[in-house]
Protein backbone atom coordinates (compact mmCIF):
# COMPACT_ATOMS: atom_id res chain seq x y z
CA UNK A 1 0.00 0.00 0.00
CA UNK A 2 1.96 3.24 -0.89
CA UNK A 3 2.01 5.71 1.80
CA UNK A 4 -0.08 8.94 2.41
CA UNK A 5 0.76 12.09 3.86
CA UNK A 6 -2.87 12.78 5.15
CA UNK A 7 -1.44 14.73 7.86
CA UNK A 8 1.82 16.76 5.91
CA UNK A 9 -0.77 16.87 3.32
CA UNK A 10 -3.59 18.92 5.51
CA UNK A 11 -1.30 21.24 7.29
CA UNK A 12 0.22 22.52 4.16
CA UNK A 13 -3.41 22.95 2.39
CA UNK A 14 -4.09 25.52 5.40
CA UNK A 15 -0.70 26.81 4.98
CA UNK A 16 -1.55 27.53 1.29
CA UNK A 17 -3.78 29.97 2.92
CA UNK A 18 -1.35 32.43 3.62
CA UNK A 19 0.57 32.16 0.60
CA UNK A 20 0.28 35.80 -0.98
CA UNK A 21 -2.01 36.53 -3.61
CA UNK A 22 -2.13 38.74 -7.00
CA UNK A 23 -4.21 41.13 -5.43
CA UNK A 24 -1.37 40.99 -2.38
CA UNK A 25 1.52 41.58 -4.80
CA UNK A 26 -0.76 44.20 -6.40
CA UNK A 27 -0.98 45.70 -3.04
CA UNK A 28 3.01 45.55 -3.19
CA UNK A 29 3.55 47.23 -5.93
CA UNK A 30 0.82 50.10 -4.99
CA UNK A 31 3.45 50.89 -1.91
CA UNK A 32 4.65 54.58 -1.93
CA UNK A 33 8.28 52.75 -0.62
CA UNK A 34 10.13 49.86 0.41
CA UNK A 35 9.33 50.30 4.18
CA UNK A 36 5.77 50.22 2.99
CA UNK A 37 6.35 47.21 1.41
CA UNK A 38 8.11 45.80 4.41
CA UNK A 39 5.29 46.62 7.05
CA UNK A 40 2.90 44.79 4.41
CA UNK A 41 5.30 41.68 4.35
CA UNK A 42 5.85 41.75 8.16
CA UNK A 43 1.63 41.66 8.48
CA UNK A 44 1.54 38.92 5.93
CA UNK A 45 4.29 36.77 8.15
CA UNK A 46 7.39 37.69 6.74
CA UNK A 47 10.61 37.50 8.86
CA UNK A 48 10.92 37.05 12.42
CA UNK A 49 9.21 39.60 15.03
CA UNK A 50 12.38 42.46 15.74
CA UNK A 51 14.37 41.34 13.24
CA UNK A 52 16.16 43.14 10.64
CA UNK A 53 14.32 44.39 7.68
CA UNK A 54 16.35 44.16 5.01
CA UNK A 55 14.94 42.42 2.18
CA UNK A 56 17.85 39.83 2.02
CA UNK A 57 17.50 38.95 5.72
CA UNK A 58 13.47 38.84 5.44
CA UNK A 59 13.55 36.78 2.04
CA UNK A 60 16.19 34.40 3.46
CA UNK A 61 13.75 33.59 6.53
CA UNK A 62 11.09 33.11 4.83
CA UNK A 63 12.68 30.70 2.60
CA UNK A 64 14.28 28.93 5.58
CA UNK A 65 11.02 29.14 7.46
CA UNK A 66 9.80 27.14 4.02
CA UNK A 67 12.11 24.20 4.26
CA UNK A 68 12.15 23.89 7.99
CA UNK A 69 8.13 23.18 7.65
CA UNK A 70 8.93 20.77 4.73
CA UNK A 71 11.71 19.27 6.73
CA UNK A 72 9.28 18.98 9.74
CA UNK A 73 6.47 17.23 7.65
CA UNK A 74 8.85 14.40 5.51
CA UNK A 75 10.97 13.77 8.65
CA UNK A 76 13.64 11.09 7.23
CA UNK A 77 12.22 11.66 3.76
CA UNK A 78 13.32 14.97 3.22
CA UNK A 79 15.90 13.99 1.00
CA UNK A 80 12.46 13.98 -1.64
CA UNK A 81 13.29 18.00 -2.01
CA UNK A 82 16.69 17.74 -2.49
CA UNK A 83 16.47 18.04 -5.93
CA UNK A 84 15.66 21.99 -4.94
CA UNK A 85 18.57 22.39 -3.69
CA UNK A 86 21.46 21.11 -6.23
CA UNK A 87 21.24 24.79 -7.84
CA UNK A 88 22.67 26.24 -4.71
CA UNK A 89 25.11 23.56 -4.35
CA UNK A 90 26.55 23.95 -7.83
CA UNK A 91 26.79 27.54 -7.09
CA UNK A 92 28.49 27.22 -4.14
CA UNK A 93 30.74 24.94 -5.95
CA UNK A 94 31.37 28.46 -8.65
CA UNK A 95 32.54 30.09 -5.99
CA UNK A 96 34.47 27.64 -4.38
CA UNK A 97 36.54 27.03 -7.43
CA UNK A 98 36.75 30.90 -8.12
CA UNK A 99 38.05 31.55 -4.81
CA UNK A 100 40.58 28.83 -4.44
CA UNK A 101 41.76 30.11 -8.03
CA UNK A 102 41.80 33.95 -7.02
CA UNK A 103 42.54 33.15 -3.22
CA UNK A 104 39.73 35.81 -2.60
CA UNK A 105 37.22 35.14 0.05
CA UNK A 106 33.64 34.12 -0.99
CA UNK A 107 31.89 33.45 2.19
CA UNK A 108 29.21 36.21 2.01
CA UNK A 109 28.44 34.92 -1.44
CA UNK A 110 27.46 31.34 -0.34
CA UNK A 111 24.18 30.05 -0.16
CA UNK A 112 23.10 27.92 2.58
CA UNK A 113 19.92 26.31 1.00
CA UNK A 114 22.20 23.29 -0.39
CA UNK A 115 22.05 19.54 0.07
CA UNK A 116 26.20 19.55 1.25
CA UNK A 117 27.34 21.98 3.58
CA UNK A 118 28.84 24.96 1.63
CA UNK A 119 31.65 25.09 4.19
CA UNK A 120 32.78 21.34 3.54
CA UNK A 121 32.55 22.69 -0.38
CA UNK A 122 34.38 25.62 0.41
CA UNK A 123 37.15 23.82 2.15
CA UNK A 124 37.86 20.79 0.37
CA UNK A 125 37.95 22.83 -3.02
CA UNK A 126 40.92 25.10 -1.22
CA UNK A 127 42.29 21.82 -0.35
CA UNK A 128 41.73 19.74 -2.93
CA UNK A 129 40.67 16.70 -0.88
CA UNK A 130 37.30 15.98 -3.62
CA UNK A 131 37.06 13.10 -2.35
CA UNK A 132 35.34 14.40 1.22
CA UNK A 133 32.61 15.54 -1.56
CA UNK A 134 29.42 13.69 -2.25
CA UNK A 135 30.06 11.68 -5.99
CA UNK A 136 27.83 14.10 -7.70
CA UNK A 137 30.27 17.21 -6.84
CA UNK A 138 33.52 15.47 -6.91
CA UNK A 139 34.28 15.47 -10.66
CA UNK A 140 32.49 18.76 -11.60
CA UNK A 141 34.99 20.34 -9.01
CA UNK A 142 38.03 18.67 -9.97
CA UNK A 143 37.14 19.44 -13.71
CA UNK A 144 36.47 22.99 -13.75
CA UNK A 145 39.40 23.62 -11.32
CA UNK A 146 41.33 22.15 -13.85
CA UNK A 147 39.89 24.03 -16.57
CA UNK A 148 40.41 27.94 -14.93
CA UNK A 149 44.06 26.85 -13.98
CA UNK A 150 44.95 25.92 -16.80
CA UNK A 151 42.84 28.49 -19.02
CA UNK A 152 42.08 31.40 -16.81
CA UNK A 153 39.17 31.80 -18.30
CA UNK A 154 35.87 31.42 -15.59
CA UNK A 155 33.03 31.34 -18.39
CA UNK A 156 34.67 27.71 -19.42
CA UNK A 157 34.36 26.88 -16.05
CA UNK A 158 31.09 27.99 -15.74
CA UNK A 159 30.04 25.96 -18.64
CA UNK A 160 31.83 23.27 -16.80
CA UNK A 161 29.61 23.38 -13.45
CA UNK A 162 26.27 24.72 -15.54
CA UNK A 163 25.70 21.79 -17.58
CA UNK A 164 26.45 19.19 -14.69
CA UNK A 165 24.58 21.37 -12.40
CA UNK A 166 21.34 20.60 -15.27
CA UNK A 167 22.20 17.44 -15.89
CA UNK A 168 22.41 16.35 -11.87
CA UNK A 169 19.11 18.14 -11.36
CA UNK A 170 17.34 16.46 -14.14
CA UNK A 171 18.90 13.16 -13.91
CA UNK A 172 17.36 13.36 -10.28
CA UNK A 173 13.95 14.37 -11.34
CA UNK A 174 13.94 10.41 -13.64
CA UNK A 175 14.24 8.83 -10.31
CA UNK A 176 11.27 10.21 -8.79
CA UNK A 177 7.78 8.61 -8.27
CA UNK A 178 6.18 12.57 -8.33
CA UNK A 179 5.39 14.37 -11.34
CA UNK A 180 5.93 17.80 -10.30
CA UNK A 181 9.15 16.68 -9.58
CA UNK A 182 9.74 15.29 -12.66
CA UNK A 183 8.15 18.31 -14.35
CA UNK A 184 10.41 20.50 -12.57
CA UNK A 185 13.51 18.36 -14.13
CA UNK A 186 12.14 19.11 -17.66
CA UNK A 187 11.64 22.76 -17.41
CA UNK A 188 14.41 23.14 -15.39
CA UNK A 189 16.76 21.36 -18.29
CA UNK A 190 14.50 22.62 -21.31
CA UNK A 191 14.75 26.45 -19.87
CA UNK A 192 18.40 26.47 -19.72
CA UNK A 193 19.34 24.83 -22.57
CA UNK A 194 17.16 27.13 -24.27
CA UNK A 195 18.41 29.83 -23.28
CA UNK A 196 21.97 28.58 -23.65
CA UNK A 197 21.20 28.04 -27.50
CA UNK A 198 19.65 31.59 -27.73
CA UNK A 199 22.53 33.42 -26.06
CA UNK A 200 25.22 31.00 -28.70
CA UNK A 201 23.11 32.13 -31.53
CA UNK A 202 23.49 35.81 -30.51
CA UNK A 203 26.80 35.57 -30.49
CA UNK A 204 27.61 33.60 -33.25
CA UNK A 205 29.25 30.50 -31.25
CA UNK A 206 31.01 27.59 -32.72
CA UNK A 207 29.57 24.14 -33.22
CA UNK A 208 32.26 22.89 -30.31
CA UNK A 209 30.98 25.74 -27.65
CA UNK A 210 27.87 24.87 -28.34
CA UNK A 211 27.85 21.24 -27.90
CA UNK A 212 30.27 21.80 -24.23
CA UNK A 213 27.51 24.21 -23.19
CA UNK A 214 24.32 22.46 -24.04
CA UNK A 215 23.33 19.98 -21.63
CA UNK A 216 23.22 16.35 -22.60
CA UNK A 217 19.68 15.81 -21.11
CA UNK A 218 17.60 15.68 -24.40
CA UNK A 219 14.90 17.23 -23.25
CA UNK A 220 15.34 18.69 -27.08
CA UNK A 221 17.16 16.71 -29.20
CA UNK A 222 20.83 18.33 -28.55
CA UNK A 223 21.34 17.87 -32.51
CA UNK A 224 18.86 19.43 -33.48
CA UNK A 225 19.40 22.33 -30.68
CA UNK A 226 22.98 22.62 -31.89
CA UNK A 227 21.98 23.13 -35.51
CA UNK A 228 19.32 25.84 -34.27
CA UNK A 229 21.81 27.57 -32.54
CA UNK A 230 24.39 27.69 -35.07
CA UNK A 231 21.41 29.38 -37.48
CA UNK A 232 19.65 31.66 -35.42
CA UNK A 233 17.39 32.45 -32.70
CA UNK A 234 14.32 32.20 -34.88
CA UNK A 235 15.24 28.34 -35.99
CA UNK A 236 15.64 27.67 -31.53
CA UNK A 237 11.67 29.09 -31.73
CA UNK A 238 11.00 27.04 -34.77
CA UNK A 239 12.42 24.23 -32.84
CA UNK A 240 10.16 24.25 -29.95
CA UNK A 241 7.30 24.95 -31.94
CA UNK A 242 8.12 21.73 -33.58
CA UNK A 243 8.42 19.85 -30.10
CA UNK A 244 4.77 21.15 -29.05
CA UNK A 245 6.36 24.04 -26.70
CA UNK A 246 4.43 27.27 -29.16
CA UNK A 247 3.66 28.96 -25.81
CA UNK A 248 7.37 29.18 -24.66
CA UNK A 249 8.47 29.79 -28.40
CA UNK A 250 6.13 32.55 -28.65
CA UNK A 251 7.23 34.07 -25.24
CA UNK A 252 10.97 33.85 -26.89
CA UNK A 253 10.40 35.83 -29.99
CA UNK A 254 9.60 38.41 -27.23
CA UNK A 255 12.26 37.92 -24.98
CA UNK A 256 14.90 35.88 -22.77
CA UNK A 257 12.58 36.89 -19.78
CA UNK A 258 9.66 36.55 -21.24
CA UNK A 259 10.79 32.90 -21.71
CA UNK A 260 12.23 32.19 -18.72
CA UNK A 261 8.47 33.74 -17.04
CA UNK A 262 6.85 31.18 -19.44
CA UNK A 263 8.53 28.65 -18.30
CA UNK A 264 7.91 29.42 -14.34
CA UNK A 265 4.00 29.67 -15.59
CA UNK A 266 4.03 26.04 -16.99
CA UNK A 267 5.30 25.18 -13.93
CA UNK A 268 3.03 26.70 -12.00
CA UNK A 269 -0.09 25.81 -14.31
CA UNK A 270 0.69 22.11 -13.61
CA UNK A 271 1.22 22.24 -9.98
CA UNK A 272 -2.03 23.71 -9.49
CA UNK A 273 -3.39 20.13 -10.17
CA UNK A 274 -2.22 19.22 -6.29
CA UNK A 275 -4.50 21.38 -4.61
CA UNK A 276 -6.66 18.53 -5.33
CA UNK A 277 -4.71 16.09 -3.63
CA UNK A 278 -5.10 14.84 -0.25
CA UNK A 279 -2.94 11.66 -0.08
CA UNK A 280 0.48 12.27 -1.87
CA UNK A 281 3.94 13.61 -1.68
CA UNK A 282 2.66 16.62 -4.57
CA UNK A 283 0.66 19.50 -2.40
CA UNK A 284 3.78 19.16 -0.49
CA UNK A 285 6.38 19.75 -3.52
CA UNK A 286 3.83 21.93 -4.99
CA UNK A 287 4.14 24.40 -1.64
CA UNK A 288 7.71 24.75 -1.88
CA UNK A 289 7.73 25.65 -5.63
CA UNK A 290 5.08 27.87 -4.89
CA UNK A 291 6.67 29.64 -2.09
CA UNK A 292 9.88 29.76 -3.95
CA UNK A 293 8.38 31.62 -6.82
CA UNK A 294 6.23 33.80 -4.35
CA UNK A 295 9.65 34.83 -2.90
CA UNK A 296 11.55 35.68 -6.39
CA UNK A 297 8.52 37.85 -6.90
CA UNK A 298 8.40 39.60 -3.58
CA UNK A 299 12.34 39.97 -4.21
CA UNK A 300 11.61 41.22 -7.40
CA UNK A 301 8.76 44.17 -6.11
CA UNK A 302 11.11 44.89 -3.78
CA UNK A 303 14.83 45.49 -5.59
CA UNK A 304 12.30 47.61 -7.89
CA UNK A 305 10.74 50.21 -4.88
CA UNK A 306 14.51 50.13 -3.74
CA UNK A 307 15.96 51.31 -6.68
CA UNK A 308 13.27 53.40 -8.23
CA UNK A 309 11.64 51.33 -11.09
CA UNK A 310 8.73 51.46 -12.93
CA UNK A 311 5.38 48.93 -12.04
CA UNK A 312 5.60 47.92 -16.09
CA UNK A 313 8.75 46.27 -15.25
CA UNK A 314 7.48 44.37 -12.67
CA UNK A 315 4.41 43.21 -13.94
CA UNK A 316 6.10 42.25 -16.95
CA UNK A 317 8.44 39.74 -15.24
CA UNK A 318 6.10 38.69 -12.21
CA UNK A 319 5.13 34.81 -12.53
CA UNK A 320 1.96 33.77 -12.08
CA UNK A 321 1.29 32.30 -8.17
CA UNK A 322 0.34 29.30 -6.85
CA UNK A 323 -2.92 30.48 -5.09
CA UNK B 1 -13.37 -29.49 20.37
CA UNK B 2 -13.80 -30.26 16.51
CA UNK B 3 -16.75 -32.89 17.30
CA UNK B 4 -18.54 -30.00 19.37
CA UNK B 5 -17.68 -27.40 17.26
CA UNK B 6 -19.18 -30.14 14.04
CA UNK B 7 -22.47 -30.59 16.72
CA UNK B 8 -23.38 -27.30 16.44
CA UNK B 9 -22.16 -26.32 13.37
CA UNK B 10 -25.33 -24.01 12.73
CA UNK B 11 -24.28 -21.64 15.71
CA UNK B 12 -20.90 -22.19 14.68
CA UNK B 13 -21.99 -20.34 11.00
CA UNK B 14 -24.12 -17.62 13.02
CA UNK B 15 -21.14 -16.48 15.27
CA UNK B 16 -18.71 -16.33 11.97
CA UNK B 17 -21.34 -14.37 10.64
CA UNK B 18 -21.56 -11.63 13.87
CA UNK B 19 -18.02 -11.59 14.18
CA UNK B 20 -17.55 -10.98 10.36
CA UNK B 21 -19.88 -8.06 10.59
CA UNK B 22 -18.69 -6.41 13.26
CA UNK B 23 -14.77 -7.28 12.15
CA UNK B 24 -14.65 -6.27 8.48
CA UNK B 25 -17.31 -2.85 9.40
CA UNK B 26 -15.02 -1.95 12.44
CA UNK B 27 -11.96 -2.31 10.72
CA UNK B 28 -13.16 0.01 7.36
CA UNK B 29 -14.57 2.30 10.10
CA UNK B 30 -11.37 2.01 12.03
CA UNK B 31 -9.47 2.86 9.35
CA UNK B 32 -11.01 5.62 7.61
CA UNK B 33 -12.02 7.32 11.05
CA UNK B 34 -8.18 7.43 11.67
CA UNK B 35 -7.61 8.62 7.97
CA UNK B 36 -10.00 11.78 8.75
CA UNK B 37 -8.81 12.04 12.16
CA UNK B 38 -5.02 12.73 10.89
CA UNK B 39 -5.94 15.22 8.22
CA UNK B 40 -8.16 17.15 10.97
CA UNK B 41 -4.80 17.30 13.26
CA UNK B 42 -3.71 18.58 10.10
CA UNK B 43 -5.55 21.17 9.92
CA UNK B 44 -6.15 21.83 13.67
CA UNK B 45 -1.91 22.65 14.19
CA UNK B 46 -2.68 25.55 11.73
CA UNK B 47 -5.75 26.82 13.33
CA UNK B 48 -6.89 25.25 16.05
CA UNK B 49 -10.65 27.09 15.85
CA UNK B 50 -12.05 24.27 13.61
CA UNK B 51 -12.17 21.82 16.03
CA UNK B 52 -15.66 21.59 16.09
CA UNK B 53 -15.72 21.40 12.32
CA UNK B 54 -13.48 19.01 11.66
CA UNK B 55 -14.72 16.90 14.11
CA UNK B 56 -18.10 16.44 12.49
CA UNK B 57 -15.92 15.21 9.42
CA UNK B 58 -14.01 12.59 11.30
CA UNK B 59 -16.86 11.26 13.10
CA UNK B 60 -19.03 10.17 9.31
CA UNK B 61 -17.50 7.34 8.91
CA UNK B 62 -17.74 5.61 12.53
CA UNK B 63 -21.29 4.83 11.62
CA UNK B 64 -20.40 1.33 9.68
CA UNK B 65 -18.37 -0.02 12.62
CA UNK B 66 -21.93 0.98 15.21
CA UNK B 67 -23.95 -0.72 12.18
CA UNK B 68 -21.67 -3.77 12.16
CA UNK B 69 -22.03 -4.10 15.92
CA UNK B 70 -25.82 -3.87 15.59
CA UNK B 71 -25.73 -6.92 13.20
CA UNK B 72 -23.46 -8.90 15.31
CA UNK B 73 -25.60 -7.93 18.47
CA UNK B 74 -28.57 -9.01 16.71
CA UNK B 75 -27.21 -12.24 15.57
CA UNK B 76 -25.75 -12.99 19.04
CA UNK B 77 -29.13 -12.53 20.62
CA UNK B 78 -31.40 -14.38 18.15
CA UNK B 79 -28.98 -17.30 18.51
CA UNK B 80 -29.11 -17.50 22.58
CA UNK B 81 -25.72 -16.22 23.17
CA UNK B 82 -26.43 -13.32 24.81
CA UNK B 83 -28.40 -15.12 27.30
CA UNK B 84 -25.96 -17.56 28.67
CA UNK B 85 -28.25 -20.56 26.69
CA UNK B 86 -27.59 -21.61 23.15
CA UNK B 87 -30.92 -22.35 20.94
CA UNK B 88 -30.93 -25.11 18.84
CA UNK B 89 -29.56 -23.90 15.46
CA UNK B 90 -29.72 -25.95 12.26
CA UNK B 91 -27.17 -25.59 9.70
CA UNK B 92 -29.16 -23.85 7.45
CA UNK B 93 -29.90 -21.07 9.54
CA UNK B 94 -26.86 -21.03 10.79
CA UNK B 95 -25.82 -20.55 6.65
CA UNK B 96 -28.42 -18.46 6.67
CA UNK B 97 -27.22 -15.86 9.25
CA UNK B 98 -23.83 -15.68 7.83
CA UNK B 99 -25.18 -14.72 4.63
CA UNK B 100 -27.40 -11.98 6.44
CA UNK B 101 -24.03 -10.83 7.79
CA UNK B 102 -22.22 -10.18 4.87
CA UNK B 103 -23.70 -7.20 2.99
CA UNK B 104 -22.88 -5.00 6.10
CA UNK B 105 -19.72 -6.78 6.00
CA UNK B 106 -18.55 -5.75 3.20
CA UNK B 107 -20.88 -2.92 2.80
CA UNK B 108 -19.65 -1.50 5.83
CA UNK B 109 -15.92 -1.81 4.93
CA UNK B 110 -16.16 -0.54 1.32
CA UNK B 111 -18.24 2.28 2.14
CA UNK B 112 -16.34 3.21 5.44
CA UNK B 113 -13.17 3.60 3.17
CA UNK B 114 -14.03 5.30 0.65
CA UNK B 115 -16.56 7.96 3.06
CA UNK B 116 -13.43 8.35 4.89
CA UNK B 117 -11.69 9.64 2.13
CA UNK B 118 -14.15 11.59 0.96
CA UNK B 119 -14.20 13.62 4.44
CA UNK B 120 -10.90 13.93 3.96
CA UNK B 121 -11.32 15.94 0.90
CA UNK B 122 -14.45 17.51 3.26
CA UNK B 123 -11.92 18.53 5.98
CA UNK B 124 -9.76 19.82 2.98
CA UNK B 125 -12.82 22.14 1.87
CA UNK B 126 -13.21 23.05 5.17
CA UNK B 127 -10.12 24.22 5.56
CA UNK B 128 -10.29 26.41 2.70
CA UNK B 129 -13.42 27.30 2.53
CA UNK B 130 -15.15 27.22 6.51
CA UNK B 131 -17.69 29.10 4.97
CA UNK B 132 -18.77 25.84 2.96
CA UNK B 133 -19.17 23.20 5.92
CA UNK B 134 -22.34 22.80 5.03
CA UNK B 135 -21.99 21.19 1.46
CA UNK B 136 -18.53 20.15 2.51
CA UNK B 137 -21.12 17.76 4.97
CA UNK B 138 -23.28 16.42 2.08
CA UNK B 139 -20.50 15.19 0.12
CA UNK B 140 -19.61 12.21 2.48
CA UNK B 141 -22.95 11.82 3.95
CA UNK B 142 -24.03 10.69 0.19
CA UNK B 143 -21.48 7.60 0.85
CA UNK B 144 -23.26 6.80 4.18
CA UNK B 145 -26.67 5.99 1.86
CA UNK B 146 -24.55 2.79 0.99
CA UNK B 147 -24.10 1.21 4.36
CA UNK B 148 -27.58 1.92 5.14
CA UNK B 149 -29.03 -0.03 2.88
CA UNK B 150 -26.14 -2.73 3.73
CA UNK B 151 -27.38 -2.71 6.92
CA UNK B 152 -31.49 -2.27 5.92
CA UNK B 153 -30.76 -5.91 4.25
CA UNK B 154 -28.73 -7.38 6.91
CA UNK B 155 -31.22 -6.40 9.43
CA UNK B 156 -34.30 -7.88 7.48
CA UNK B 157 -32.74 -10.98 7.43
CA UNK B 158 -31.96 -11.30 10.82
CA UNK B 159 -35.26 -10.30 11.99
CA UNK B 160 -36.47 -12.83 9.19
CA UNK B 161 -34.47 -16.01 9.89
CA UNK B 162 -35.95 -17.05 13.11
CA UNK B 163 -39.22 -17.54 11.81
CA UNK B 164 -38.35 -19.48 8.74
CA UNK B 165 -39.36 -23.37 9.15
CA UNK B 166 -35.99 -24.29 8.35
Amino acid sequence: MAKDYIYAVSRIHAKEQNLLTKSDLDSLMLCKDYESCIRILKDKGYGYPDSDTSSDMILSSEAEKTKALIDELLGDEKAVLDIFGYKADFHNVKLAVKSAVTDEDASDYIMNSGTVSADLILKSVREKEFDLLPEFLRDVCEKSMKTLLETSRGQLCDIIIDKACIEHIYNASLFSDNDAIKLYGRMTALSADVKTAVRCAMFGKSTEFINNAVSDTNVIDKKELISAALDSKESVCALLDKNDYSELAEALRQSISAFEKSCDNTLTDSLKLQKNDHFSIGPLVAYYIAKDVEIKSVRLILSAKLNGLDDEIIKERLRDLYV
Amino acid sequence: MFNTLFSNSGLFLALLGAAFATTLAGIGSAIAVGRAGTAAAGVLTEDPSKFGKVLIFELLPATQGIYGLLIGFLIIQNVGILSGVAAEVSIAKGMLYFCASLPIAFGGLVSALYQGKCAVAGIATVNKRPDQVGKALLLPAMVETYAILALLISMLAVFGIPNLAI
